[in-house]
């Protein structure tokens, strides 16, 4: 029940889960792997965070799903990123290298 | 939406059941078995079940979800609170005697106060208030005023409404022709009056909607009809719209005359109250401040200070309202406020007991994965349910008292009751006493009850709502309320039957009072007239004797009186009687003699003392034969012919310290008659043969306010009558929550404590040890309550004192009855369920866990 300490800003989450769509649909399973590795084992998405944001950023129409065949043959739920969600990658892309920089500036490492 | 829920949690269960899968296989690959890859797999991933909660929130729009659990969450406490009916009818109860004493008090006070007043835009209104205006000075206020548009006055007098089966005294007003104009009030028949009503040879007439109603049955034909009023007749005009029953509201105006302005009359004396309309556009610190300068000038000294130095005051129309019975509505509200919070805190410990029989439940709950909020919100619609159904019968039993209210009430009271009635407003106000109880009542139990500890909860069965100082407190406080209120009603009682039961001076209390009017009686024939009136009571079968008088005690009259060759005068109350007068009520004739038949208007100018006068003026000496200047116009004196005992002017004075003294009636220019009988019996009973008879005298002679002596006391003490009775009925009603909240509270102590008790029983305690164990608990809670309760009783009464009727707030008859009385039932509600305690059998209670 207790949520995780490995907390992710609010707000990253969607873009990391827009960010590993960019190339290829995907289900839910396989994009908590993508960003793990993409992360290089430093990020684990928490399933928990995981579900409710991928319902979260479908009823905001960035992404969409549908119904397909996974690597073991079983029926699964494929989430492909929308124009506007590619729209909406660029844009978070763009504000998170603006909050980094500055926080980087911040700690003095710039 | 719903349709669609199915769906799409399939869907969802589908799509977590592939991520386990999956997690599984790599769990595997990475060389785990079968078994411990599946398992990790599930901790990895959680609790499905919340998750899918939280999915289903981002989904489909939060408002959609939100509306689809409140929904389910409506049906759950429908369910939740028709299963336990006990306790729901018991809340539901008690939140209905809240909310319903509030709706129900609101609703008078709004009648009487709170609502504006049913003219055309009551805003722009200001009134003039104290001194009072001649019509040439209400015309020259008109003139050098700019700020106000139209000015309007009126005087209030009484009239006596004659008609076939009763005549009754009406309130009237006389008004200047402008007045209907000014408020902007439309006529429901007829018309109103217009600019010449005054100068009208035909004396007219506007009456009230509710007299229209009452007296005439609302037939459009009482206009043009003749009404007589004080046996002159007055043709009807109009009837004023519904609702309107003056520019105050109370005391209520039924009848209105156009004041004669020209000629004598009305213009020359200073009687007209002033209002008036504001200009567009001015405010009313701009009306104050042009009134300022006015009447600080010279030429406004009169009016603009009285001779009691009051100064001309602008007030609003609301400000007027608020003078009057805002300060009442400010009292009154927050004590029927206190029994809500009473019931609230008696529905509070209903709930918390009851969610500590659920907390498994709760338990479930919260380990299936709902969030707290989520606890707390479908708790909190339990808690909303039990408050609909608490303000709906409370606004069924604010109707009901409504209209059975003006019955119980004496009848003084009752005439100033106005028209009140449960509408828009009054609903308003209950809805949101509804809301408010429920965040009173409901969100501590539920914020407590969404506190578990899960695990302990659902490992063991001792884990608890914590403990419950919280549902002690509440018992205390209900306590010391209904001990406050019951306490101040029971200082009341003593006021009201210390001041029924004092010496008045009076030997006699079978009398009969009676007022009466006879119809077109000139002054020169009043002794005739007293004589026929006599003689028709003297033959009244169960009328003992008859006396006629100005009043029967207390005085309606002061005068001045002054010794031969002192130079000042002192003010004295007196009566003035007929022969037969002291006889009649009772009091004991001292010296001297009674008054005669001769003593008229050709016989000596005599007056009758009471032992206080005579020791006041003539110390040592017999009074009798003395004589003395009485009133300011006499010129000649009177003398003294006798000393009666001493009577009490209804204060709680003594009456050996009240001077006293009696002119003979035959010798006065009064009318104002007042017909005393003494009866064999009960008093009442001769009310409506007395009536007739007088009626059907030669000079027929009307009748109005006929009451017995005693209720004429009971109405001089009706402060006290209502205090005790609204105290004692508030605190009743609170008393009776606490006592329900007290039970609850032993019960659930014997409920919870069952095994310990039945340990202990089974250890060879008396069983009436175990009793007394609970039992001590209820009542040192009801103990602290009382405690506190009559302390804040002490505050309130000294705050009351005047109203006490020399009783002292801290009366320890009252204090020490009323506590004793809450003791004793708290007692007795604490050793109900205690008694439980003691049949516990130490074999059931250990193996029931």
């Amino acid at each position: 029940m207790t949520q995780n300490k490995a907390d992710l800003l609010q707000g990253t989450l969607d873009l990391l889960i827009l960010k590993s769509l960019q190339n290829e649909p995907m289900h839910g399973f396989g994009i908590s792997l993508r960003i793990q590795q993409m992360s290089k084992e430093m990020l684990t998405v928490e399933q928990g965070s995981l579900y409710p944001a991928l319902y979260r950023l479908e009823d905001q129409g960035w992404i969409k799903s549908e119904w397909g065949v996974s690597e073991n043959n079983r029926k699964a739920k494929f989430y492909t990123l929308t124009a506007s969600g590619r729209k909406q990658l660029t844009v978070e892309e763009q504000s998170w290298a603006k909050l980094s920089t500055a926080i980087n500036f911040v700690l003095g490492n710039a | 939406m719903l349709f669609r829920k199915d769906k799409l949690d399939a869907e969802m269960a589908e799509e977590m059941r592939l991520h386990l899968e999956l997690q599984a296989e790599r769990n595997r690959a990475a060389g785990m078995d079968a078994a411990e890859a599946r398992y990790a797999a599930q901790r990895q991933f959680g609790n499905v079940a919340s998750m899918q909660e939280r999915c289903r929130e981002q989904r489909a729009g939060r408002l959609g979800v939100w509306l689809e659990q409140l929904g389910r969450d409506l049906r759950q406490g429908v369910r939740q609170l028709a299963s336990t009916p006990g306790t729901t009818v018991l809340a539901v109860l008690s939140l209905a005697v809240g909310i319903g004493i509030n709706a129900t008090i609101f609703s008078v006070m709004d009648g009487a106060f709170l609502r504006p007043l049913p003219i055309h835009d009551p805003e722009t209104i200001v009134k003039f208030e104290r001194p009072r205006f001649t019509f040439q000075e209400l015309q020259q206020l008109q003139a050098e005023m700019n700020s106000v548009g139209g000015l309007a006055g009126s005087w209030r007098i009484n009239r006596l409404l004659q008609g076939q089966d009763r005549t009754e005294l009406v309130p009237a007003r006389v008004v200047t022709s402008n007045y209907f104009e000014v408020l902007g009030v439309a006529p429901a028949a007829g018309r109103l009056f217009g600019s010449r009503s005054a100068d009208l040879a035909e004396p007219i007439v506007v009456i009230s909607h509710a007299l229209w109603q009452r007296r005439f049955g609302g037939d459009p034909g009482v206009v043009g009809e003749t009404i007589v009023l004080n046996e002159r007749p007055a043709t009807v005009v109009g009837v004023a719209a519904k609702g309107f029953v003056g520019e105050d509201r109370l005391p209520t105006t039924e009848v209105w005359f156009p004041a004669q302005t020209s000629g004598g009359g009305a213009t020359t004396r200073r009687d007209f109250s002033v209002f008036g309309r504001m200009a567009p556009g001015v405010s009313a610190a701009q009306v104050r401040a042009e009134a300022g300068t006015i009447f600080t000038r010279p030429e406004w000294g009169a009016v603009g200070a009285n001779r009691f130095g009051e100064r001309v005051r602008v007030v609003t129309e609301r400000e007027s309202r608020m003078d009057h019975g805002g300060r009442l509505t400010y009292i009154t509200g927050p004590v029927v406020g206190l029994v809500l919070v009473v019931a609230c805190a008696n529905v509070s410990c209903l709930l918390l007991g009851r969610y500590e029989e659920r907390r498994r439940e709760i338990a479930v709950r919260l380990a299936l994965g709902a969030s707290r909020g989520r606890v707390m919100r479908y708790l909190l619609i339990e808690a909303a349910l039990l408050a609909a159904l608490g303000a709906a019968l409370g606004l069924v039993l604010a109707w009901w008292s409504l209209r059975i209210l003006p019955g119980i009430l004496p009848v003084t009271l009752a005439m100033f009751t106005p028209d009140v009635q449960v509408d828009l407003r009054v609903l308003g106000l209950t809805l949101s006493l509804a809301v408010a109880a429920t965040l009173a009542f409901g969100v501590m139990p539920a914020w407590r009850a969404s506190q578990l500890d899960v695990s302990a909860m659902l490992k063991s069965d001792v884990g608890h709502l914590g403990r419950t100082p919280s549902r002690n407190v509440l018992v205390i406080a209900q306590v010391a309320i209904a001990m406050t209120f019951l306490a101040v009603a029971a200082l009341f009682v003593r006021g009201f039957l210390t001041g029924a039961a004092r010496d008045l001076g009076l030997g006699e209390r079978n009398l009969l009072l009676a007022y009466a009017v006879p119809e077109g009686a000139t002054r020169r024939d009043f002794d005739t007239l007293l004589d026929e009136l006599r003689g028709a009571v003297a033959g009244l079968p169960g009328a003992q004797a008859t006396t006629v008088a100005n009043s029967v005690i207390g005085s309606r009259r002061t005068l001045s009186v002054r010794l031969p060759g002192a130079d000042k005068a002192e003010l004295v109350a007196c009566n003035q009687v007929d022969h037969g007068f002291f006889r009649v009520v009772g009091v004991p004739l001292t010296q001297g003699r009674d008054f005669t038949a001769q003593d008229n208007r050709a016989g000596g100018r005599v007056v009758i003392v009471s032992a206080a006068m005579a020791r006041r003026f003539w110390p040592g000496e017999s009074p009798v034969g003395q004589t003395v200047f009485i009133g300011r116009d006499e010129l000649l004196p009177r003398e003294v012919v006798g000393v009666v005992g001493d009577v009490s002017d209804l204060t709680e004075r003594d009456p050996a310290t009240l001077p006293f003294f009696y002119l003979p009636l035959r010798q006065e220019r009064t009318g104002d008659w007042l017909v005393i009988v003494r009866t064999q019996g009960d008093p009442g009973a001769l009310a409506a043969p007395l009536r007739d008879r007088l009626r059907r005298m030669e000079t027929p002679t009307a009748t109005f306010m006929i009451e017995t002596l005693n209720g004429q006391l009971r109405t001089a003490l009706m402060p006290q009558w209502i205090g005790a009775w609204f105290g004692g009925v508030l605190g009743g009603l609170a008393f009776l929550l606490a006592v329900s909240g007290l039970y609850g509270v032993v019960a659930y102590a014997v409920a919870r404590r069952t095994r310990e008790l039945g340990i202990r029983i089974a250890l060879g305690a008396e069983p009436r040890s175990a009793t007394r164990l609970v039992l001590r608990q209820g009542l040192m809670l009801a103990g602290i309550g009382v405690a506190c309760g009559l302390l804040l009783a002490v505050a309130v009464g000294a705050a009351l004192r005047s109203t006490l009727y020399g009783i002292s707030p801290a009366d320890p008859w009252a204090l020490a009855g009323a506590g004793l009385a809450v003791l004793t039932v708290a007692a007795l509600a604490s050793w109900l369920p205690a008694r439980r305690a003691a049949k516990v059998d130490p074999m059931v209670a250990l193996r029931a866990e």
